[in-house]
């Protein structure tokens, strides 16, 4: 959720790649990576390199978050809303429901 | 890069690293970084520093003294072993020159080791990218990209980030990447023939079918009718427990078979 939602707001010009992603969400290279591999096989993001490369240092990998991820996204979150106010939700008390 | 704000340990630690980088390296710009990099305090303790581990009176001596234990060592050796062995050992000669000279080089790796930041400051690096490229061969040819672009990672958002705890630590996750991404291939693989199975309807209905005709005709044939008729339930079972298992696979990997084709075309 972390990572989408720093995809989601990564602004065209400035997109996300692995370094500000772990700044941003505050998890480890160990949590990221991994993140990225799943939601990249699952077609949510779609990555690119960086054009033109740099001379002075290793390009950067960035990523962007889909059309399809941003839909199954929304759903998500909807969906996980919804959960949290049927759980948070008082159960109606015996004799009270009309 | 950002300036550090006071001379800390880690400014003067990295700044030297940095210096001594540009200059195996023949690279001014790196130079030109670390100075504006660290404070004017920060430059004379590096200065002091770089003064210090240049003095030569630490390591002649040490190496000195590192070969004077060493021939000593080898002549008590010499001494506490009987007359004959030495004598009946055409080689043994090599021994008493190797001993002293493997002695005092190791001695002189050590002291170089202890006594020069720079070795330290470049093994870190060194050890860095390696983990990051041990990491990248770990996660295999699929993923070739990785290398370049934990490298980018690593060079930080200046491109030019000083080694830091901070970046082993990002090393280290890395390592921790590659597994999770081999095990999560090992998972794929494992998964695929379960895939395959919960996604046909012939091979789901044979999965159910063919281990309780077995189980059926097993009990027919040692049994008899009446032990099948008996073993009913039990077969049964065993039938609804599998169709369960592929009930339950569907739900759990997502996997949805096709809709049954329609026997003839009018229906």
């Amino acid at each position: 959720m972390d990572v989408l939602d720093v995809l989601t707001n990564s602004p065209p010009d400035n997109p996300a790649w692995g370094l500000r992603l772990c700044q941003v969400t505050g998890h480890g290279t160990g949590t990221i990576y991994p993140v990225l591999d799943r939601l990249l096989k699952a077609g949510w993001i779609k990555d690119y390199w960086e054009d033109p490369p740099p001379a002075d240092r290793p390009r950067r990998r960035f990523y962007e978050i889909t059309s399809t991820g941003r839909e199954q996204y929304t759903v998500a979150l909807r969906a996980r809303d919804e959960r949290r106010a049927a759980w948070l939700r008082p159960s109606p008390q015996p004799g009270t429901a009309s | 890069m950002a300036p550090p704000q006071s001379p800390t340990r880690y400014s003067l630690v990295n700044a030297k690293f940095q210096a001594h980088r540009a200059a195996r390296l023949g690279v001014g710009e790196d130079v030109k970084l670390v100075t504006e990099g660290v404070s004017l305090q920060a430059k004379q303790h590096i200065t002091i520093a770089n003064l210090r581990s240049k003095r030569f009176t630490i390591r002649p001596v040490a190496q000195l003294s590192g070969l004077i234990v060493s021939v000593g060592i080898s002549t008590l050796i010499q001494r506490m072993l009987p007359p004959t062995f030495i004598s009946t050992r055409p080689y043994s000669w090599v021994g008493v020159i190797a001993v002293p000279i493997s002695m005092s080089l190791a001695m002189f790796v050590i002291v170089n080791f202890l006594n020069y930041t720079r070795w330290r400051a470049v093994a870190a690096e060194h050890s860095i990218q390696s983990l990051a490229e041990l990491a990248a061969f770990i996660a295999g040819r699929r993923r070739l990209g990785l290398r370049q672009e934990w490298a980018a990672h690593l060079a930080g958002d200046s491109g030019h980030d000083p080694v830091s705890w901070e970046k082993l630590k990002q090393a280290v996750g890395f390592l921790v990447s590659a597994v999770r991404y081999r095990c999560s291939d090992a998972a794929d693989a494992a998964w695929t023939p379960v895939d395959a199975i919960l996604k046909s309807r012939i091979l789901s209905n044979l999965f159910v079918l063919l281990p309780t005709a077995a189980a059926g005709c097993l009990v027919l044939r040692h049994e008899g009718t009446l032990g099948v008729v008996t073993a009913a339930e039990s077969i049964g079972a065993i039938g609804a427990t599998l169709y369960g298992l592929i009930r339950t696979g569907r739900w759990w990997r997502n996997v949805k078979p096709p809709e049954p084709k329609a026997w003839s075309a009018k229906e």
